[in-house]
Parts: C-alpha cells; sequence; structure tokens
C-alpha cells in the first residue's frame, strides 16, 4: 500500500477539511491504487510532450468523416 | 399507427406529434393535455417527475397555437410537450438536481440546451426525477423516492437520468434529455426500452446544465424511437461560444439519416471480450438477436479484438471524482449530512487526489483515444455491445446505501456503458426484445467521435426490422 488508511484519514480531515471517517478513507485508497497501477499498464514511462488539452486535436484526427 | 395511438396523442412519436402539430391535425394544448392526463395516472406508479409544470406547459402550449394561427415560421418541435432530467436551467424554473441542497434552487438564467428547445419550439412539462447530483446508475434517490421501471415497479429504471427514461417510455413525454457522465443516458434508455444518445464529447453545449464531470459529462436525449432521437440532437448540436468545449463542427442532418436507412455493407464491430465475458445467459440471445437483425439488414458482423477497458474506467473514476468534488468541494466540508450516503461517499474520493495524479489521467487521454480507434475501427464502421448485460434488476436488491460492496454493484451496473465516455465516444442505446422479468433488454452502438449520423443510419434500419419502439408498457392493475 503506498499510503496507508490512517495516513488517508489525516489527509482528509487536516488537509481538505472534510469530515470524512475510516470508510472514506478507505474507498479513497482503493481508488487511488487502481488508478495508479492502470496509469503505470497504460502510459508506461514520460508523457513529457502532452497535455490534456491534445484531446481535442486527438478527436480530429480519428473522427468520422 | 395503431387504433390504441390513433385515440390518445400521447401514444404517438415526436415526429408525429409535430407533424400532427404543424398540419393542423391537433393543437399544442392538445397534445399537452393528453401527457397530463397520462402523468396523472402514471406518476403514483413510478414517481419520474419531482416537479410538474402543468400550468406553465398549457401557458406555453397556448402560445404554440396562437403563433400557429398567425402563420408563424414553425420550428422543428413547434407544439410539442418534453420534460427534463432536472438539472437543465430555465430561469425563474425549480431546478433541484435531485437533490436536498438544491431543493429550493432557481437559476437566473437559461442553458443553451433548454433555449434551443424553446427557439424549436418545445413546450417544458417540468423536472424528472434523477439520482442526486447525476451520481448513480440505478434510479435510487433518498431525498425525492426511487423512480420505478414502468414495465416492472418493482425494477430499477437505471440511472442517473432516471425520470427520463421512465417517463419517455411511459409516454409521459414526447422526449427528455438526460446526462451521461458514465452511462447515465444509456443505462435508463436500456433499462426502460427506450433510445437514448452519449453524445461525442463537446458536440453538444453544457451551458447551463449541471455539471458532474466537466470532461466527461455530455448532454443527450431519451426517445421513443431513433428519428425522434435525430431530431431533438439536430436542434441542440453545435458550437456554442459560452462552452469553450463545444466542437466548431458543423452540424449534419441528422435526421436525414434515419428516412428509409441502407446498412447493407455498413461493418459492425463485436468485441469479443469483456462485453461478451460477463453476459448474462438469459441477456446473451437477445443481444445475438439483435446482431442476427442487423446482419439481416447487409451489414457485416466482424470479431474485433480490443483492449481490457478497466483501466480507463479506473481513470475515468479518479478524473470524476476529482472533479466531482471539486465542484462540492464548499457543500461536502459544510453541510455532508445533507447528501445521501452513496453520492456522498463517490464524491469524497476525490478530496484524496493529487493534482499530478489528475493531470496525468488526463495526459493519458489523447493517447488512449487514438490508440484505442486505431484498433477497435480498423475493420469496422462501429462497435456493437450490451447497455445491460444482465436482466434489469429490482429496486430492493439494488439499494446499498454506502454499504460495503456499493461500489462494486455501481460498477457492474455501468461496465458496458463507463469505458466509453473516457474516450469521448458517440454511442446509442437501442432496445433488444424483454428479458422474463418484463423489462427490457439493450444494445448500444459505437462510433468514432462525431459519428453520431452513423449510429443514427443503423438503430433506424435496427428499428424498423423490429417492433421494439411500438411496444408502451401498461398500467399496472
Amino acid at each position: 500500500m503506498m499510503i496507508d488508511r490512517d495516513q488517508m484519514q489525516a489527509w482528509l480531515v487536516n488537509g481538505q477539511g472534510y469530515p470524512g471517517g475510516a470508510d472514506s478513507a478507505d474507498r479513497a485508497v482503493r481508488m487511488l491504487e487502481r488508478a495508479k497501477a492502470s496509469l503505470e499498464r497504460l502510459a508506461p514511462g514520460s508523457l513529457f510532450d502532452t497535455e490534456p488539452a491534445q484531446i481535442f486535436p486527438a478527436m480530429e484526427d480519428v473522427a468520422d468523416e | 399507427m395503431s387504433d390504441a395511438a390513433a385515440s390518445d396523442p400521447a401514444l404517438w412519436t415526436l415526429v408525429e406529434a409535430a407533424g400532427a402539430f404543424a398540419s393542423g391535425e391537433v393543437s399544442s394544448r392538445e397534445l399537452t393535455q393528453s401527457c397530463l392526463a397520462r402523468i396523472e395516472v402514471w406518476q403514483p406508479v413510478i414517481n419520474a417527475f419531482i416537479h410538474l409544470e402543468a400550468d406553465l406547459a398549457l401557458q406555453m402550449a397556448d402560445a404554440a397555437d396562437a403563433a400557429r394561427a398567425r402563420g408563424d415560421a414553425l420550428g422543428p418541435l413547434a407544439g410539442v410537450p418534453m420534460a427534463h432530467k432536472d438539472m437543465f436551467y430555465r430561469a425563474g424554473q425549480l431546478a433541484t438536481c435531485g437533490s436536498k441542497i438544491r431543493r429550493n434552487f432557481r437559476p437566473d438564467y437559461t442553458g443553451t440546451v433548454m433555449q434551443r428547445l424553446d427557439a424549436a419550439g418545445a413546450v417544458y412539462l417540468g423536472g424528472l426525477n434523477m439520482s442526486e447530483f447525476a451520481l448513480g446508475p440505478t434510479g435510487h434517490n433518498v431525498h425525492w423516492g426511487a423512480c420505478r421501471n414502468p414495465w416492472n415497479p418493482a425494477h430499477i429504471t437505471g440511472g442517473s437520468s432516471s425520470g427520463s427514461g421512465a417517463a419517455t417510455a411511459a409516454r409521459l413525454t414526447f422526449g427528455a434529455m438526460g446526462s451521461d457522465t458514465g452511462g447515465s443516458v444509456r443505462l435508463p434508455a436500456g433499462a426502460n426500452g427506450v433510445v437514448g444518445i452519449k453524445p461525442t464529447y463537446g458536440r453538444v453545449s453544457r451551458y447551463g446544465a449541471m455539471g458532474l464531470s466537466f470532461t466527461h459529462d455530455g448532454l443527450g436525449p431519451l426517445t421513443r424511437t431513433v428519428r425522434d432521437n435525430a431530431r431533438i440532437y439536430g436542434v441542440i448540436s453545435g458550437a456554442d461560444p459560452h462552452d469553450p468545449t463545444c466542437s466548431q463542427r458543423p452540424v449534419p442532418d441528422f435526421e436525414t439519416a434515419c428516412v428509409e436507412p441502407d446498412i447493407k455493407g455498413l461493418r459492425i464491430g463485436v468485441p469479443q471480450t469483456y462485453y461478451r465475458a460477463s453476459l448474462d445467459p438469459e441477456v446473451e440471445p437477445l443481444i445475438d438477436a439483435s446482431l442476427r437483425v442487423l446482419q439481416d439488414l447487409g451489414a457485416v458482423i466482424v470479431p474485433v479484438d480490443i483492449a481490457d477497458p478497466e483501466p480507463n474506467t479506473d481513470l475515468a473514476n479518479l478524473i470524476t471524482a476529482s472533479e466531482g468534488a471539486t465542484l462540492h468541494g464548499h457543500w461536502l466540508r459544510t453541510r455532508p449530512q445533507d447528501y445521501g450516503a452513496q453520492p456522498r461517499a463517490r464524491l469524497e474520493a476525490g478530496f484524496a487526489v493529487s493534482a499530478t495524479d489528475y493531470l496525468a489521467a488526463l495526459q493519458s487521454r489523447p493517447r488512449m483515444v487514438r490508440e484505442f480507434c486505431a484498433a477497435a475501427f480498423a475493420d469496422c464502421d462501429v462497435l456493437h455491445a450490451p447497455t445491460f448485460d444482465m436482466p434489469i434488476p429490482t429496486i430492493e436488491e439494488t439499494d446499498m446505501s454506502d454499504r460495503q460492496g456499493f461500489a462494486a454493484l455501481l460498477a457492474r451496473v455501468s461496465r458496458c456503458t463507463r469505458p466509453f465516455n473516457y474516450l469521448t465516444l458517440p454511442a446509442l442505446s437501442l432496445p433488444a426484445g424483454f428479458t422474463a422479468n418484463g423489462c427490457p433488454a439493450s444494445m448500444q452502438l459505437i462510433g468514432k467521435p462525431f459519428a453520431e449520423a452513423t449510429l443514427y443510419r443503423a438503430g433506424a434500419a435496427y428499428e424498423a426490422a423490429t417492433d421494439f419502439a411500438a411496444k408502451a408498457p401498461e398500467l399496472p392493475v
């Protein structure tokens, strides 16, 4: 586990000002772990020359004509 | 048109109703009164409306009748009553967003989609039930009560545009707008046996519609027929200076694609993994039958091999939680008790996401779109997949609030729809028969970005070869 539940709970309460409990922290940890693993699987390495707004030219490149 | 339909204008399709109004066969007041009469008897059974605006609707109907009498030019939706998911802003009108927090919210401006429907002549009936803040694929709502499936009221409607699906199926409205962030148009369309489209990202302006996740939200209509859907979609699509993410592309004539549609030679790809892996044995033959209909119409069915979409879904969940938590941050911190447990649990996870993780998930999106489309559409024009891969479950068995396992349940319900939101792609949900519980089965056609006209052409051809669009649920005795 990259971050444990207690750390997450402390971050939610003290860092984000959100009154979430242990269940909230558990869910957040699980979501982050899955997303980080998927990101590593989908896009390993550098995304140095990419920025999110490139979604629009990407859509145009593959669009139906 | 059947004898029953001929006697009750509310049973006409939207295109039939608009045509009858334009020709003088029926008044807008008669159309509106027909819908109001059905709402009165169906509302206690399915709870599709959050608020009904009967007086306003009749005023708008009378204005439409007067405009016709003057000889004014009539728009493509002139005189036609419609209700919408209760998150589309109209100046001075309630927009509860299915929530307690916005129970009395009345925006001071009208959003683009509503402006365009008004300009096309549509009449506004009221705000439809929805999952709280559009969070939830089942149609439960702890504040306004669950919306119920008109085909079997013990079963869910799908969500989050629950009332849009139920009211359209029960013939309470000629069509309804919904929103789709992970399946929220297609799931209620599928569960209620109507037609629903998730637009290409950026095809329809989101200005003046409640946001949930601005990189994933799409607004689309639910209707009784494909051509009805195409007509509304043509009205609402196109560039909008109020929404900078809206595409500048010209809007094609979607409705023309539905007239005498020919799909001979259209290549329809069937993903061999994931979408078929979890198909329920009762649903599988119905999905296969829908493919045979398309094949009999001349389409070429080809197997396609596409990557496991689960990693995309993980990134989509991270993005939508982050964006949702940002939008809801103030209320989550100051009024957490005013949220239902499940929407709150989904939103709060967004507080945990770092800016770098959020941006990395967005950074990978252009690459994923290019890679997916290159692989998926290399040998086909559109993809075919279930909308629901299981029979529609009951309200009771999916009423989990935030108990252990709720996230898995939500993922299970939306597993076939959610991947296409991250990928920006348009998807059209269509009826595909009925299961033993009396509820509809459904499939979706997915295209490349901006391929909606192709989806409508294929959908209209399929619809003409089946009788699902003519079936309407009957009031339980």
